[in-house]
Formats: structure tokens, C-alpha cells, sequence
């Protein structure tokens, strides 16, 4: 290869090796391109981002309390990052608690137990057997950390089972002044019944005390019926079963019914990890979808057909090895929850829109039922409500999909998941929420400056 | 899902998605963690969850035949699917504090072999 160069292009390689050289002789300018590249922050899905000033992760209560008294701009905690929603992002300073893990106290007399807020759900199972305890509900996934998952109101299904935020019976706080607040039924109870789902908006939570009941096992009894006939047993199947979902698989006609049913029976084998979770099922309906969505007849004829390969063995084992799956497809996710007896409705309504317009999408959507709690933000605050989930593959637009359904739920009276997809405003979620003054005005109280508060938060709560 | 039945569907499945056999570390193997403890508690929190859980469908940590074509993309590839996620891979491995060395510190200690430079 010839590296025979012009004078000009002698003259211009010289000029920009001068300039190198003025750029890195400048102490300043040396340093910032010595420093380490800011590295972006995703959720779960990839489908929020940001870039922020600083990311840290404090060892310990003191250090937590001066990060916070110290930090420039504003503050969000983060956990696992599987909120949907714009929760997180922000060009500030990002906490995690990534230290703040681990089983802190438990009485055996109460069945309470106090875990740092950092925990990954995934880890209390285990520390909380060792001490006869158990969790009396759990969401079908376990990803999330317990601070993450108490202030979305995350939940898990059956209509006498409330969220995870309802068995919280204490926390300590870390307000937006690096205040340590310890509150409960008895102290500050306002702030603890507006911490109960705080979005993280309140301060960052280190350790929350949770109401748990005596260790337990489970059997899963899975089976594929017709929809609408799972629909029009829905009194038997939640009444019959203390947890009871059901996953129906678009553009077809079936949905795959769960109940989940406490029992003494001893554990089943493991089964083989490639059939955990249903991941399989998922990839499968992916490519019919694929390959079949410019023929919808045939490809509702094929996922119909599919009831006739599959059979399921009952499972037990622990409570939570039953409760919690393995999701190894990523999706971004829009969930509602309405008021119980508009469940069947609402979800009858999604499912003819999905199949009138043929939208575009191929994830089951899950229906779960909760019941009423007392906590000011809870998305089931006052009703016993059924949450209707949409997913769509994370590299699939949503936006259509969503936008599409979600005038559906606002018809029956649904409030989003504060961890997922909406679009809603301060102005549309007053309404919904007839304890909300409770809940800003513990807000204002404890972070008058907004510390707190990203673009997404001071839009749903109305802060300017 | 599963017995027998299934075995078609996923047959299917697998022709569907072009699947092939997987070889799996013992259970000692992908059990193991970091000797340096700081790191010890970075992979714990963040990465054991799906790397030493075959159902998770990642590669396993000290499955060095999983992670032989990985390594060949290079330590940036690796880097980049660290950071901004890739297929069942979240985003930052759910560790938001992690420095660019520490993610490469992970996957070469999942890895069990050293990164290309």
C-alpha cells in the first residue's frame, strides 16, 4: 500500500497532531479524557434510558445519608430496573442499593420480618424458610427488588390476596435532607401509609418490615381451556383456588389457566430447566407469529391447534420456587387494573379490538385478580380490582399496540401500574385516586425542592 | 409445560428457532463466585441469578463452551451487550453501579477465561 502523501496532506496530518498534543499539554482538558466514560442506564426492557451525572451505591446508612446530602441535582433510587415507566431516569445522581441486601430481624411470635430494601425478591425466600417465615403472596416473576416492588404496588394474583405493599408494617426512610426516618402505624403513620407506595418519590427506603405467615408450599396445576369458557368460570376458578390466573394468547381462541393451592403434599422432582417458566411456548407463538401474521386464519387455526400438544404435571415445591418464573424473553409491558366485576368485560373488549384490527402482537396477556387495600397511591386503594396486562417483544414498537388499547381500560375506570407503560397525566390520575391529597401533601412535606422528582414524576403527580 | 406430549411442541419450537444442544457446567462449577469479595458481591446481587440457573438460558458461568464464541467477538461486543442489553441479557446485567472494568472482570470470571484485548 503507497503512503506517499501531499504536501497538503503533510500540512494537515501535522496540524492535527499539534492540536492533539495542545488539547492533552492542557491539565484540564487531560483529565476529562482520562476520565472513565459516562455509561448509560437502561431499564429491564431497554425501552427507557438516560445518562446520568453519577451513579452510586452506598455501603452503608452513612454513607446513603451523605450521597444524598452531597449529591448535585436530582436524585432517583433505582433497584432492579423492571419499572416500564419512566420511574428512574435522570441526568442526576442514580442510587442503588445494591448494598442494602439481606434478612435484618425477624420475630417468630409476630411472623414479622425486616429486610434491608436493596433485596432482590429472589433472595428472600430462602433466609425467610430458614426462619419458618413466608411471603403470603408473590408476583410471577422475582426480579425486582423489595424497595422497587413495594413502591409500584407490584402484586401477585387471588381475590383475597393483597400486594406486597399492603404487608409492609414498617420502614425507615432516608428523606430528600438525609433525615432518617423511622415510620409505622405509630410513627409518622402518615408518612408510612403514603410510603407504602411512594414511587420513590418520598425519600429512598433502606429497610422495610414486612407481615409474612408460616412457611408453605404450593401446587401448580396449569391447564388450556377455551377463554370464554375460563371467563365464564371465573366465580368457580377464583373461588376454588386461592390464586388463580390466566394467560391468554392472542389471536387465538384459548388462554392457559393457573391455580396456584396451598398444600402439605410432599415436593415433585425439579423439572428440566429448558421447560421452566413456559419460555418455550413463548419462542414458539414468536415464530407462528413471525411467520404467520399475513395469514391470520391459518395462524389462529395453528395457535389453536396447539392445546392439543401440550399436557402439564402438577408441580409443588416452596412457596416461592412455585410462585416465581424465569423470563428469558424481554418485553415492555402496559398494565391496568379495573374494578374486579369489569375484568371479564374489559378483557373481552382488548381481545375483539386486538382481532378486529389485527393488531400487531403475539404475547399472551395476563390476567390476574387483587384484593382492596388502604394505602393512598395503591393502584387497588378502596376496590378489589382485575389487573389486565399487554406485553409487546421489546424489539417490537409498542406504541401503536398500547395506544390502541388503553382508551379500553380508561373506560372501565382503570388505574395504570405505576411501574409500567401509560400515558396518563397529574390531571387524569387525581381523579382515580380519592386519597391522593394524602399522599402530595406528604410528598410536598418531606421534598418541597423536588429533589426526588424527574420529568415522568412531577408530570404524574402535578409538581411544577 | 411437559411429558410427553410436549416433546412435539418442542420439536417444533426447536425447528422453529433453529435451537441446538447445550453443553452445562456441573452444578459446583456455576456455583462459584468472584474470590475478590467486592466483585463477590456484584455477581451475587446482579449476575447469578440468570448465569447459574440454566433455566435462565444465559450462558453459565464456567461453561467455557458457551462462552467460546462470546469471547471471539471481542471485549468491546462484550462490553456493549453488557451495558445496553442483548436478547434475554438485561440492560447493565441489573448492576447500575458497575464500572466498565468490573463488567469485564464478570464476564471473564463467568467465562472462565481470559478477555482478548
Amino acid at each position: 500500500m503507497s503512503m506517499d502523501l501531499t504536501r497538503r496532506q503533510l500540512l494537515q496530518w501535522a496540524s492535527i497532531v499539534g492540536a492533539f498534543s495542545a488539547l492533552t499539554a492542557n491539565p484540564a482538558l487531560g483529565q476529562l479524557m482520562r476520565a472513565p466514560r459516562l455509561i448509560p442506564w437502561r431499564n429491564w426492557s431497554g425501552g427507557q434510558s438516560c445518562l446520568p451525572a453519577a451513579r452510586l451505591a452506598p455501603k452503608n446508612l452513612d454513607e446513603l445519608t451523605a450521597a444524598i446530602r452531597q449529591a448535585q441535582g436530582k436524585i432517583r433510587p433505582v433497584g432492579s430496573a423492571h419499572s416500564f415507566s419512566a420511574l428512574v431516569p435522570t441526568d442526576g445522581t442514580l442510587l442503588s442499593l445494591s448494598y442494602f441486601t439481606g434478612l435484618l430481624d425477624h420475630d417468630p411470635k409476630t411472623l414479622q420480618a425486616e429486610f434491608a430494601a436493596g433485596t432482590p425478591m429472589s433472595r428472600m425466600g430462602v433466609p425467610l424458610k430458614g426462619v419458618g417465615q413466608a411471603l403470603q403472596n408473590m408476583a410471577d416473576i422475582d426480579y425486582q427488588t423489595l424497595a422497587g416492588a413495594i413502591a409500584t404496588s407490584t402484586h401477585g394474583t387471588g381475590t383475597t390476596f393483597q400486594s406486597y405493599s399492603a404487608h409492609v408494617c414498617g420502614m425507615q426512610l432516608v428523606t430528600a435532607n438525609g433525615e432518617v426516618l423511622d415510620c409505622d402505624s405509630q410513627r409518622h403513620p402518615e408518612v408510612f401509609n403514603a410510603a407504602r407506595v411512594s414511587l420513590g418519590a418520598l425519600g429512598v427506603a433502606t429497610k422495610i418490615r414486612l407481615q409474612n405467615r408460616p412457611a408453605y408450599r404450593l401446587r401448580e396445576r396449569q391447564w388450556i381451556a377455551r377463554t370464554e369458557e375460563l371467563l365464564e368460570d371465573l366465580d368457580k376458578n377464583t373461588r376454588e383456588n386461592q390464586h388463580w390466573e390466566m394467560l391468554v394468547v392472542t389471536h387465538s381462541d384459548y388462554a392457559l389457566s393457573i391455580a396456584l393451592n396451598e398444600t402439605s403434599d410432599p415436593a415433585t422432582p425439579p423439572i428440566p430447566p429448558e421447560e421452566e417458566g413456559g419460555n418455550e411456548f413463548v419462542t414458539l407463538i414468536e415464530k407462528l407469529d413471525k411467520y404467520g401474521s399475513d395469514f391470520p386464519d391459518l395462524r389462529r387455526t395453528l395457535l389453536n391447534s396447539l392445546r392439543h400438544l401440550a399436557s402439564f404435571d402438577d408441580r409443588v415445591g416452596d412457596s416461592f420456587d412455585i410462585y416465581s418464573n424465569v423470563r428469558t424473553v424481554r418485553f415492555n409491558e402496559m398494565e391496568y387494573s379495573v374494578p374486579a366485576e369489569h375484568g371479564p368485560a374489559c378483557l373481552r373488549e382488548i381481545l375483539k379490538l386486538i382481532q378486529d384490527k389485527d393488531l400487531r402482537t403475539w404475547f399472551p396477556i395476563e390476567y390476574r385478580y387483587v384484593k382492596a387495600d388502604d394505602i393512598p397511591l395503591s393502584m387497588f386503594e378502596g376496590r378489589d380490582s382485575c389487573s389486565i396486562s399487554v406485553h409487546q417483544h421489546y424489539q417490537m414498537d409498542h406504541h401503536n399496540f398500547f395506544a390502541a388499547v388503553e382508551p379500553i381500560f380508561w373506560k372501565y375506570n382503570g388505574r395504570p401500574h405505576w411501574g409500567k407503560l401509560h400515558t396518563l397525566n397529574a390531571k387524569n390520575l387525581q381523579p382515580l385516586y380519592p386519597r391522593w391529597r394524602e399522599f402530595v401533601d406528604v410528598r410536598q412535606a418531606l421534598d418541597p425542592s423536588g429533589r426526588f422528582l424527574n420529568a415522568h414524576l412531577a408530570s404524574i403527580l402535578g409538581v411544577n | 409445560m411437559r411429558a410427553i406430549p410436549l416433546t412435539l411442541l418442542l420439536a417444533l419450537s426447536m425447528t422453529l428457532c433453529g435451537c441446538d444442544e447445550k453443553s452445562a457446567p456441573s452444578a459446583t462449577t456455576r456455583n462459584a463466585t468472584p474470590s475478590d469479595p467486592a466483585l463477590a458481591q456484584i455477581y451475587v446481587n446482579s449476575c447469578q441469578l440468570c448465569h447459574a440457573n440454566p433455566a435462565a438460558n444465559a450462558p453459565l458461568t464456567g461453561d467455557r463452551q458457551a462462552w467460546e464464541p462470546r469471547i471471539r467477538q471481542g471485549a468491546d461486543t462484550l462490553l456493549d451487550h453488557a451495558i445496553n442489553g442483548y436478547n434475554g441479557m438485561p440492560p447493565m446485567g441489573q448492576c447500575v453501579e458497575c464500572t466498565e472494568e468490573q463488567f469485564l472482570q464478570l464476564i471473564g470470571f463467568m467465562a472462565d477465561q481470559p478477555l482478548p484485548e
